[in-house]
């Protein structure tokens, strides 16, 4: 199908979305929440584009360029003054949020519009409520943290603030977080994340720790690939294949 | 049968240990300022140099671990290659590959491996001896 | 007892209007919430207690199976003035009775069932002295068209027997002999609009849904019910729960359903008890299960319980409920009649709307669409509170004016106060000022103003109401009800209750106005669902109508209304003092001084604006001043 975006005619497939099709033209929107691995979710609503239905539609609506499926003729403004103060709002409400992030305060002074400052959260964290780490951890299949109580209150945590058995404590979580909320510490002996504590577990070449316990069990428990691909670091599995290939070679 | 994509081959009696490879890989992986970490690596069991990098195997278990699908062959170059906007960090391909040819980045937090640079491996070009060539 | 066939449930209600037409009355004690709390259950028992003490054979609620009895008590859901409970209701002289304790039951009994009397001296007078010796006379009632509601506080609830005798699973009947494209056709005819708020054509959605290439379809019931100050949807379970049952039924010959639930908020469990004890009544009687009254067609309803959130009221978090995940609403640019619950099409309607099918189904699209305005047919059904007379449940045609509803159903301003404003639509409604008095209720009338149907609470407000106040509860309501998705709800919702509450305590800053109308349209605009969207329209409406009120709380620092205590102080009006003395004992600050009847006087130093003293004057000897605070 083809649709319109900023005056250019791109072409799409159906299912695809505004964000995808535009990405692939390199007409570029912000995201927030967007990830292209993980299933929308719609939160941060700084993608947002003014859509039309055709080329003599003056009805614009203002939609969620990730989220929004391509139609037929659509055209789409990712830059109306509009939607630039939408993305203006969203910035400086995250801003206020998370005053200590400085990734959210980078991007709110690059969009160089009307900044309103608001007042910002006394106890403010640098969440900014993306749900990147949810939905990373339910792609790994662990699902140990979600979005817990309604409103401003709402933060992303395990089931009852607690240790969880569902937790592996990958760190992937910390990992995907734009803001780096999530806390993680490491010691060669445990890795704290959640406040939870797990046990690293020691290569059996070199005795660096590379991996949690709980992550070897969850990914050899996965049967996808034989256990004993998990017992060694991965430099000293290199090490072990530089030798093994000598040996078969001579 | 012969591959339908030309292939990295590592001929490593060839090798003499000069460890180009790595700097070319430095080289293409970094920028002008700052050189980046090599995907290939010149190992010496019981003496002997040989080069190990990824050997984009068909049935990968790199590929086959990843939880979103961020890993996949390229159609041209036969490479396996992650698209980073779609990782995400869990690092199940570092453990995964049995050669322990994909490593780990923490400062960009990405997982590193060989993409056979989109075709024209620096490596392959710069090794002096034919140890490694693509073909 | 199973009906395989329609004709077995033509016979059973032979048989049960038979009986019914035997006895010779009727006495109808509302068992609603309002009035059980004012003690409707002791007055049910004190009734049974001294009929059997008179030797009365009283044959109660869908027990007309003794035929010994002459007389028929019923403990029925709401009958809607709530405010005079309990409510009792003798037929057929159609006699109607407020505030009776159970003392009085000996006189009911003897004068009022045992004979054909009116007892008159118990009837509701007028402010003109005129008795009202039929309920159909008092006015809260005179205006009122039930369609909705007909049989709520008629009916005995947790009687399958008492349905069906008031004509119950007639429309059912008429629908199994229809076409499903007969009945979309009908519903769409009779121009049905959705009760739940957004007035969406019921028709049209059941047409896409049936339409829709699907093995599966659903149809689901929201009875959810959140907005402050609505309790219709809770009247209707509670009251007449059959007929919610019957209506979704329809829906599901229509579109072609199996299964339908339906959604209640855990906080309403004896709605909860009468729609699980009429869902087994009504599989045990085979209108409900495989192959409903014989006919090829299955159909089966489950309760789904909510846990109370406001925000799963809206259709997408409340699927997600129902299949168990968090209520979060989803962006909905896929429409839930083409891809709702478990991803199939799914038909969501109010409980009010599908209370209204089987009498469109039964009496047909013409008798329907004659009620009400041309755009709005029918009626609608509205929760009257606030500072009204009459509080209660009530309905009325479609396009009947604000100021109908308020002065003449609802007999006006509580205590004769000036009418300042009236809040239609719960929190994503808006308030409405005198001028906008007559103005037809219907859905595009109300939009149109700023306001909207909503789900129907209509809360009235008097001149000791502040509209910054007001705002900043639906808010603040708001607030802590939005699911906290998405940033410009979760977050700017706070702040917006934040810039709200500096109005409120003097602190706000000029052009603050102008900011949180920006912000207003910036969460209106970039939401995921509707609780966002509309969240700012209690604002929003407010600024419209009530401009000067919010200026005056930036520029000024005053609360006419003498609601914002930080603005306000309270004085005493010699002229108006009696010296009763009832206002310095309420006074928390100690504030008051005076002399049995003598002018007492406030400290405006001690005062804390807390209005206490006004509240209990009888005199309207106190009066709210600014406060003055210094500048800043
Ligand atoms: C925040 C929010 C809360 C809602 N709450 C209710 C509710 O309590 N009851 C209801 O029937 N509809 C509610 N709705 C409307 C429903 O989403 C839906 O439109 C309605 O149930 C459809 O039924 P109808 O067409 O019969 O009105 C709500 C909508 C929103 C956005
Ligand atoms: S990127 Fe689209 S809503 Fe966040």
């Amino acid at each position: 199908m083809q649709l319109v975006i900023d005056g250019i005619p791109c072409t799409a497939e159906s299912g695809e979305t505004i964000l995808q099709v535009a990405r692939r033209n390199r007409i570029d929107i912000p995201t927030l929440c967007h990830h292209d691995a993980l299933e929308g979710v719609g939160a941060c609503r700084l993608c947002v584009v003014a859509v039309r239905a055709h080329a003599e539609a003056v009805d614009a609506q203002v939609v969620a360029s990730c989220m929004y499926a391509v139609k037929d003729g659509l055209q789409v403004d990712t830059a109306t003054p509009e939607v630039r103060r939408l993305r203006q709002t969203v910035l400086d409400l995250l801003a206020a949020r998370c005053p200590d992030a400085p990734e959210i305060q980078a991007l709110r002074e690059r969009m160089g519009g009307d900044a309103i400052d608001y007042a910002p959260a006394v106890d403010g964290s640098k969440c900014i409520m993306c749900y990147r780490c949810v939905r990373a951890c339910e792609a790994i299949g662990c699902n140990a943290i979600a979005a817990v109580n309604r409103g401003p209150q709402k933060e992303i945590a395990p089931p009852f603030f607690d240790a969880t058995q569902r937790c592996i404590g990958c760190g992937t979580c910390a990992a995907i977080c734009p803001t780096g909320h999530i806390a993680v510490t490491e010691t060669p002996q445990y890795r704290e994340i959640w406040s939870q504590r797990f046990a690293m577990a020691q290569c059996a070449g070199c005795g660096a720790p590379f991996m949690t316990e709980a992550t070897r069990e969850h990914l050899a428990g996965l049967g996808k690939l034989k256990p004993d691909y998990f017992t060694h670091c991965a430099a000293c599995r290199q090490r072990d294949a530089a030798a093994r290939f000598v040996r078969v070679g001579t | 049968m012969r591959s339908p994509t030309p292939m990295l081959i590592i001929d490593w009696r060839k090798c003499i240990g000069c460890r180009t490879c790595e700097l070319a890989c430095a080289m293409a992986k970094g920028s002008p300022e700052k050189l980046g970490r090599p995907r290939i690596a010149i190992h010496r069991p019981d003496d002997a140099p040989i080069p190990m990098t990824c050997l984009q195997c068909l049935e990968a278990a790199c590929v086959k671990i990843c939880p979103v699908g961020a890993l996949s062959r390229h159609p041209e170059t036969g490479a396996v290659v992650l698209d980073e906007n779609r990782c995400i960090h869990c690092q199940s391909c570092v453990a995964a590959c049995p050669f322990g040819h994909i490593s780990w980045a923490e400062e960009s937090r990405t997982p590193l491996k060989c993409d056979l640079c989109d075709g024209q491996p620096a490596c392959a070009k710069f090794c002096p001896t034919g140890a490694l060539t693509y073909k | 007892m199973k009906l395989t066939s329609v004709d077995m449930l033509a016979q059973r209600r032979e048989t049960l209007v038979q009986r019914t037409a035997a006895l010779a009355r009727e006495v109808r004690v509302c068992a609603g919430t309002a009035c059980v709390a004012a003690g409707a259950g002791k007055l049910s028992d004190a009734i049974q207690r001294e009929a059997a003490a008179q030797g009365l054979v009283l044959a109660v609620d869908g027990d007309a199976a003794d035929v010994e009895a002459t007389v028929r008590l019923v403990n029925t859901g709401c009958q809607g003035l709530c405010q005079a409970g309990p409510l009792v209701r003798v037929l057929p002289q159609d006699a109607f009775y407020c505030g009776v304790r159970p003392k009085q039951a000996a006189r009911l009994v003897s004068e009022a069932l045992q004979n054909n009397a009116v007892i008159a001296d118990w009837c509701a007078v007028s402010p003109q002295g005129q008795r009202y010796a039929t309920r159909a006379e008092v006015p809260f009632y005179r205006h009122q068209q039930p369609i909705a509601l007909e049989g709520c506080g008629a009916v005995a609830p947790e009687s399958l027997d008492d349905y069906i005798a008031h004509g119950g699973f007639a429309a059912l009947v008429r629908a199994l002999e229809m076409s499903p494209e007969d009945i979309v056709q009908t519903v769409e005819d009779a121009g049905l609009r959705g009760r739940g708020g957004g007035g969406f054509s019921t028709g049209r959605k059941w047409r896409i849904a049936a339409s829709a290439s699907a093995s599966e379809r659903y149809v689901i019931c929201n009875g959810d019910e959140g907005d402050p100050g609505a309790f219709m949807d809770c009247a209707i379970m509670e009251g007449d729960p059959f007929r919610i049952i019957e209506g979704m039924t329809i829906a599901a010959r229509a579109i072609g359903a199996q299964q339908g639930f339906i959604y209640v908020r855990h906080e309403y469990p004896k709605a909860v008890a009468r729609l699980d004890k009429a869902i087994v009544a009504c599989r045990e009687a085979g209108l409900l299960g495989a192959g409903i009254l014989g006919a090829g067609f299955d159909f089966d309803v489950e309760i789904a319980r909510g846990g109370g959130a406001f925000v799963c009221g809206e259709s997408t978090a409340l699927m997600r409920s129902i299949e168990g995940l968090v209520g979060e609403p989803r962006a909905n640019y896929v429409r839930s009649v083409q891809e709702g619950l478990y991803g199939q099409p799914t038909v969501l309607n109010n409980v009010e709307t599908f209370a209204c099918v089987p009498a469109i189904i039964a009496r047909g699209a013409a008798w329907f669409a004659a009620t009400g305005t041309p755009g709005s047919p029918g009626t609608k059904a509205f929760c009257l509170v606030g500072k009204v007379a009459h509080t209660g449940l009530i309905e009325v045609p479609m396009g009947t004016t604000l100021r109908q509803v308020i002065f003449d159903i609802g007999g006006g301003v509580l205590d004769g106060r000036p009418f300042k404003a009236v809040q239609t639509g719960g929190p994503s409604g808006g308030c409405l000022g005198e001028a906008q008095l007559d103005l037809p209720v219907d859905f595009d009338a109300l939009t149109a103003a700023g306001s909207m149907m909503g789900s129907g609470g209509m809360i009235v407000m008097d001149d000791r109401t502040c509209m910054v106040d007001v705002a900043h509860y639906y808010l603040s309501f708001l607030q802590s009800e939005s699911c906290g998705r998405c940033v410009p709800c979760r977050e700017g919702v706070a702040q917006f209750c934040h810039l709200l509450d500096t109005m409120r305590r003097g602190t706000a800053k000029p052009g603050d106005l102008d900011r949180a109308i920006r912000l207003a349209q910036d969460i209106a605009q970039a939401s995921l669902c509707g609780l966002g969207k509309s969240a700012p329209n209690p604002f929003l409406s407010a600024v419209t109508h009530f401009r000067a009120e919010f200026e005056a709380h930036i520029n000024d620092r005053t609360c006419s209304a003498g609601v914002c205590r930080d603005l306000t102080v309270f004085a005493i009006d010699a002229q108006n003092c009696t010296g009763c003395g009832l206002c310095a004992p309420a006074c928390p600050a100690d504030a008051i001084a005076g002399a049995p009847k003598q002018v007492h006087v406030i400290d405006a130093q001690k005062c804390t604006g807390c209005g206490a003293c006004r509240t209990v004057c009888r005199d309207d000897a106190v009066r709210a001043l600014p406060r003055n605070l210094p500048c800043n």
